[in-house]
């Protein structure tokens, strides 16, 4: 009796280890070929810089470890700021299949080289191809083929004359927006409306040097109300630049631009009967 | 006995593990399977949505020569009351269509979820805005799942051609001349006045509408509007004012069209001529005050100016600013004016104080009004620096 007891013991003992056994972790980050077309598609469709790709076509070399094909930023799901995924892959080699890593920047300033442990993996690839063409990025994994289209990424506008702005996009004059969580109610924007240059209110968005080099960030394209430009150093990129309406020509407000052949001299600007344009301290045309 | 209870305890311990071990082997296994399914739904579902947006895009650009407009048409003009005439090119780039098409075309796909909103970037959370334009819902009609897309207004932006142009009438001392170019500057300008309707959806997305405007006066020029407003509505747009110095840039016809940098610029006061006097009987060329006995003013009646500038001489009076002579910020030849008046050339302006339309806004002893005038409609349009 003794000894039936313990082999039952022993039975459930194994039945219990057994269980635990089975227990495999559930790895978030692996995923399975449909699950990484959808994570791409339903995410980078709203990509609105894909950084040139390092590597296109069928990816067969370098071997033995991932390197880096490209950096995608997308609106996130309030279109208030862009989330940035790297794009990684390990060519298979003999015997070792090749995987696709995805790694979301958190607090990293860029791309590192190699993907971290939180990254998502498409493993056991044989072939991979990728190309960036006609305003899709197109993928061939194994047997899966898919593209996502890239409709807020823009080329270099054309220019006609009696004709609208063509803003080489897939389709000219539209961005997809992702709301997926509503809108944000969170300010993004910097400037006020009543800001004026003449009342040294106004924001300095870009700050361009003597070497015409741009000192600190360009932020322009968060103005509020826009911005303008000033004539400072006759860069070929342009000058400094302000936040807000330009009321240019004004009293104590920055000369407007009177164009490159027109101008008499480098001190030449646009401004009201009466002003003449003069060099403030920061090299400035301004009008007074 | 007891043997017998302690068996079954342990049969049943047995049988209860192994369901568990089962039922959960079974939950691993089967959820990559509908996963699979969940993934490709979810795709085929955001797939249908950007084909339904494209052809809203299609719609968006093709205007009055889509088929759509063709089918809607008559329900659009009797839901909007409007009996007369208008230029149906306003209809591009035009969120009353895509409206108009959701609510009676028989493509379902066309079908929009809301009112499109105007989004800028002082009414906007959304990154990058730039110039904004309309936001637009669709909404799949199986599954519910909504895309959101913005929609830019740019069919009736026109790119001023990158010349050298002078200032106003030409001066009697041609040294006095004051030139300017845009050689390295992209410049867009808009080729119609700011419509009543645009005006309206600027004052619903910046909560200053007080609900004034009919939808019959819709595709009419806005005229009654402050400086200030006129101002707020161009930057709203990513744009500026129509400053003084391209309007006459794209109004004053270059005399040489081949030679982008003359020496000077010789110019007529008449946008269609280089002749310096013309005969002013052409309404379609100056709409003057006589050309409302005959004709009933719409948008866009007066021919575009050779850079593709509509209503440039007549019709409506048209504030701009202008960084040269501020105070010279007013177009003064319009419908208020008979032909004869010296105020029907390019380049001549008056003032307008900006502040209303009733005459003591305007330099009215210098206007030479007929006296049963006693308000004035001005209307505006905006223009755009593009700076990358």
């Amino acid at each position: 009796m003794h000894a039936e007891s313990f082999k039952m013991n022993k039975i459930l003992l194994c039945i219990i280890l057994l269980f635990f056994l089975s227990c495999k972790e559930s790895n978030q980050s692996n995923l399975s070929p449909y699950q990484f077309k959808n994570y791409v598609f339903t995410n980078w469709i709203y990509s609105e810089e894909i950084k040139d790709l390092s590597f296109r076509g069928h990816l067969i070399k370098p071997v033995g470890f991932p390197f880096l094909i490209t950096r995608i930023k997308y609106l996130n799901n309030q279109s208030n700021a862009l989330i940035t995924d790297c794009l990684y892959y390990k060519v298979p080699y003999k015997n070792d299949s090749g995987t696709i890593f995805i790694q979301q920047l958190k607090d990293q300033v860029d791309c590192p080289e190699l993907p971290n442990e939180e990254s998502k993996k498409l493993e056991n690839i044989k072939k991979f191809v990728i190309e960036n063409a006609n305003h899709s990025l197109m993928f061939e994994i194994d047997q899966l083929k898919f593209s996502v289209p890239l409709f807020n990424i823009k080329g270099v506008s054309t220019h006609e004359k009696l004709k609208f702005e063509r803003e080489n996009k897939k389709l000219n004059g539209f961005r997809l927006i992702n709301l997926n969580e509503g809108l944000s109610d969170k300010n993004i924007y910097i400037g006020s409306y009543n800001h004026r240059f003449s009342l040294n209110t106004a924001i300095q968005c870009r700050k361009i040097n003597s070497q015409c080099e741009v000192i600190g960030e360009d932020r322009c394209e968060q103005c509020r109300f826009g911005f303008y430009q000033v004539i400072d150093y006759n860069c070929p990129q342009g000058g400094s630049r302000f936040c807000g309406i330009s009321h240019c020509g004004e009293k104590n407000e920055p000369a407007c631009i009177r164009g490159s052949i027109t101008k008499v001299d480098d001190n030449d600007g646009i401004c009201n009967d009466g002003l003449i344009p003069v060099r403030d301290k920061n090299n400035i045309l301004i009008c007074q | 006995m007891k043997n017998y209870k302690r068996r079954l305890i342990i049969s049943a311990l047995f049988a209860v593990i192994m369901i568990v071990i089962v039922a959960y082997m079974a939950t691993y296994f089967m959820p990559k399977v509908s996963k699979s399914d969940k993934n490709i739904q979810e795709i085929s579902d955001l797939e249908e949505l950007l084909q339904n947006s494209s052809e809203i895009h299609r719609v968006w650009w093709e205007g009055e020569d889509s088929k759509e407009w063709g089918e809607v048409k008559e329900n659009c003009l009797k839901k909007w009351n409007i009996k007369s005439d208008f230029d149906e090119s306003l209809m591009r780039c035009n969120p009353k269509l895509i409206q108009c098409v959701s609510e009676f075309s028989k493509n379902k796909k066309l079908k929009i979820e809301n009112d499109p909103v105007l989004v800028g970037k002082s009414n906007s959370t959304i990154i990058n805005l730039d110039e904004g334009g309309y936001l637009f819902t669709i909404k799949h009609s199986k599954t519910g799942r909504m895309i959101n897309f913005i929609l830019k207004n740019f069919c009736h932006e026109k790119y001023l051609e990158p010349r050298i142009y002078a200032y106003g009438e030409i001066p009697k001392k041609i040294s006095e001349d004051f030139q300017f170019d845009n050689l390295e500057q992209d410049i867009y300008f808009d080729s119609h006045l700011v419509l009543n309707f645009e005006l309206e959806d600027f004052l619903k997305a910046t909560n200053s509408f007080s609900g004034d405007y009919h939808s019959e006066d819709w595709f009419l020029p806005a005229g009654k509007v402050k400086l200030e407003t006129m101002e707020k509505y161009c930057n709203f747009h990513g744009k500026e004012l129509m400053s003084a110095e391209i309007f006459d840039a794209a109004t004053f016809l270059p005399n040489e069209m081949e030679n982008k940098k003359p020496d000077v610029v010789l110019r007529s006061p008449y946008f269609w001529s280089k002749k310096t006097k013309e005969n002013l009987d052409n309404c379609n060329l100056i709409f003057s005050s006589e050309c409302l006995a005959t004709n009933k003013y719409k948008t866009n009646f007066v021919n575009p100016t050779w850079a593709g500038l509509f209503d440039s001489m007549g019709t409506y009076m048209e504030a701009f600013r202008n960084p040269i002579e501020p105070d010279n910020n007013l177009k003064a030849s319009s419908f208020y004016l008979s032909r004869n008046s010296k105020w029907h050339r390019l380049g001549k302006r008056s003032h307008w104080s900006g502040e209303g339309n009733d005459l003591r806004h305007f330099f009215v002893n210098e206007l030479e009004l007929n006296p049963s005038i006693d308000e004035i409609k001005v209307g505006f349009r905006c223009m755009r620096r593009v700076l990358k």
